[in-house]
């Protein structure tokens, strides 16, 4: 994803934008579109959706993004350029929700979808705004490359800019990370079926299960004081597979949040923790 | 360097507390009717709710059937936790999960709430072991003033919803080192403030075995070590109150007949700090 930004043209948007009067909804679409949009998505998309999100970074958190101003001013530091850093920021880090923001797009009505999307995007930039402001302490600190820089008040091209220079958020080496994360969670799903107990199994699913609010007959016969201690070793256990080696904690992590519902579909669910023979009959 | 750097910080945390009005309100206007997400992870998810026009970030921790779900206080600003609080692994990155921060919330309030986070089972269930260490352990609050300060606000944007705890069940307050920390630049003004007869007279009132104490509007009986209860007159039991234990807000809401409190002091002592404040609606 390539585009230009520029201080100017930032300004001149805004200028636009906040000349037709303020209009959330158009915001929040134009930040949905931003967010989904991949490499073949036109330039001036893209720049309309990241200025939409860099205006975003200064009113959601306001009382916030004051604060920033008066640190850039004391310290010496472009405001704009704080700005183009959170809004990168909160890019990279809402990449992260996108599957959840993709099923919220399938099951919500548009209104809800901007609400949770503002919502969500309130809770990332707290984070954002607290990572810049490490930043600037940071004697390492990895500025925007100052020779994008022109008089125009070009900042550089975009979000490729901010990954390649390594600033604060997630790089392209983390994105490979994650793809290698995820190839290894399903490997690890799957030797976790085709070797644990499905006793055990069971009780991993009825924990996901209770977590997801899903009707479940799993363990429902056992008393309460069990199954914490069924939860106990089960903690044991998982926590077993990364200090034995088996996995890293991000695979286990990455396989606890995705393959659940795929683990619990191999599973038998059974009302107690001793499986009886029917309940390889009650597929879940 | 390191103290400018955590001041910002805290002032960052603090911007980030008060509900942003206008523009919420008018979020809140455009999508109409709050939509009850009809699935998704409840428990180990991250929500927030308002409170007194403060946002409360919350970890939905333990269902409980037919009084609604236990939450745990969260915070993104992991540079304030303590010992007593744990770090979690959400989707976005770590956050901070308070321990002795706990309150209930009606099924209703959780599940119209947004879910802008999630912790995975395994960290739930380690959850689940920092909270059962956190009961066999003191924990020194004597930390640097930040950290401090940070947890006297967090503890202090939840009180509304700490004092909705089911009273002797789940006391309130599990901080009395930090009550005593806080308390501590304030004895001298307290010991002056009762250097008088009236106060002496007082003491002279009470049963010598420490166990009980009465006072105008209240009586304090000593459970065990850690546990005082605080029994209301009829005259003030179900009005509205703010009690303070020094500066600090201890608890706020209709005064029960019984509330249990987690502090390790004489009922004198107590009583010295204790001030209850009726709220005029």
């Amino acid at each position: 994803m390539d585009f230009s930004y520029s201080v100017v043209r930032y300004k001149n948007w805004l200028h636009t934008w906040e000349g037709q009067g303020p209009d959330l909804p158009a915001l929040m679409a134009g930040i949905w579109r931003f967010l989904k949009s991949g490499d073949g998505a036109d330039c001036r998309d893209l720049e309309h959706g990241f200025y939409c999100l860099s205006y975003y970074v200064a009113i959601a958190q306001n009382r916030q993004n004051s604060l920033v101003f008066d640190l850039c001013r004391r310290y010496g530091a472009d405001y704009h350029q704080s700005l183009y850093e959170r809004a990168t920021s909160l890019y990279l880090d809402a990449q992260k929700g996108m599957d959840r923001f993709l099923q919220m797009e399938r099951d919500l009505d548009q209104r809800s979808l901007h609400k949770y999307l503002y919502n969500s995007l309130k809770y990332i930039l707290k984070k954002c705004n607290s990572e810049w402001i490490e930043t600037l302490h940071d004697p390492n600190r990895v500025s925007l490359p100052a020779e994008s820089i022109d008089e125009s008040g070009e900042l550089g091209s975009g979000a490729k800019a901010i990954i390649r220079s390594g600033y604060g958020s997630p790089s392209i080496e983390y994105y490979q990370y994650r793809m290698e994360i995820k190839a290894k969670a399903k490997e690890l799903a799957t030797s976790l079926v085709a070797e644990w107990k499905p006793s055990k199994l069971n009780v991993l699913c009825q924990l996901y299960e209770k977590m997801y609010n899903l009707d479940t007959i799993r363990l429902a016969d056992e008393s309460n004081a069990y199954i914490h201690k069924l939860h106990q070793r089960l903690r044991d256990d998982l926590t077993g597979l990364v200090t034995d080696g088996v996995c890293s904690r991000d695979e286990l992590d990455e396989m606890l949040r995705s393959y659940m519902p795929e683990i619990c579909q191999a599973t038998p669910a059974s009302s107690t923790y001793i499986m009886r023979k029917t309940d390889n009959l009650e597929m879940t | 360097m390191k103290d400018d750097r955590l001041a910002e910080l805290y002032e960052l945390y603090l911007a980030s507390i008060e509900e942003e009005l206008s523009l919420d309100a008018e979020m809140e206007a455009y999508a109409g009717d709050k939509q009850i997400m009809p699935s998704g992870q409840v428990l180990g998810s991250i929500r927030n709710i308002v409170d007194l026009g403060k946002e409360i970030s919350y970890l939905v921790y333990e269902h409980q059937p037919g009084q609604g779900y236990r939450a745990l206080k969260t915070s993104c600003y992991i540079q304030f936790g303590a010992e007593v609080d744990s770090i979690a692994r959400g989707e976005y990155g770590d956050l901070l999960v308070e321990l002795d921060n706990e309150f209930l919330l009606s099924e209703l309030e959780v599940l119209s709430a947004d879910a802008v986070d999630w912790i995975s089972p395994l960290s739930l269930l380690e959850l689940e072991k920092a909270r059962q260490d956190l009961a066999e352990l003191d924990f020194d609050y004597q930390i640097d003033s930040y950290k401090r300060k940070f947890k006297i606000k967090e503890l202090e944007l939840t009180v509304s919803l700490r004092s909705r705890n089911d009273g002797l069940r789940h006391p309130i307050s599990p901080m009395p080192m930090l009550l005593q920390a806080v308390m501590a630049n304030q004895a001298s003004l307290m010991a002056a403030k009762n250097n008088n007869l009236a106060h002496a007279f007082a003491l002279l009132k009470q049963p010598q075995d420490g166990k009980v104490y009465y006072a105008d509007g209240y009586t304090l009986r000593r459970e065990n070590n850690k546990v005082i209860t605080l029994h209301t007159d009829p005259c003030i039991k179900g009005r509205l109150a703010e009690i303070y234990v020094g500066v600090f807000i201890m608890f706020r809401g209709p005064l029960p007949q019984v509330l249990a409190m987690n502090i390790s002091m004489s009922l004198a002592e107590l009583h010295e700090y204790l001030d209850i404040k009726l709220v005029k609606i």
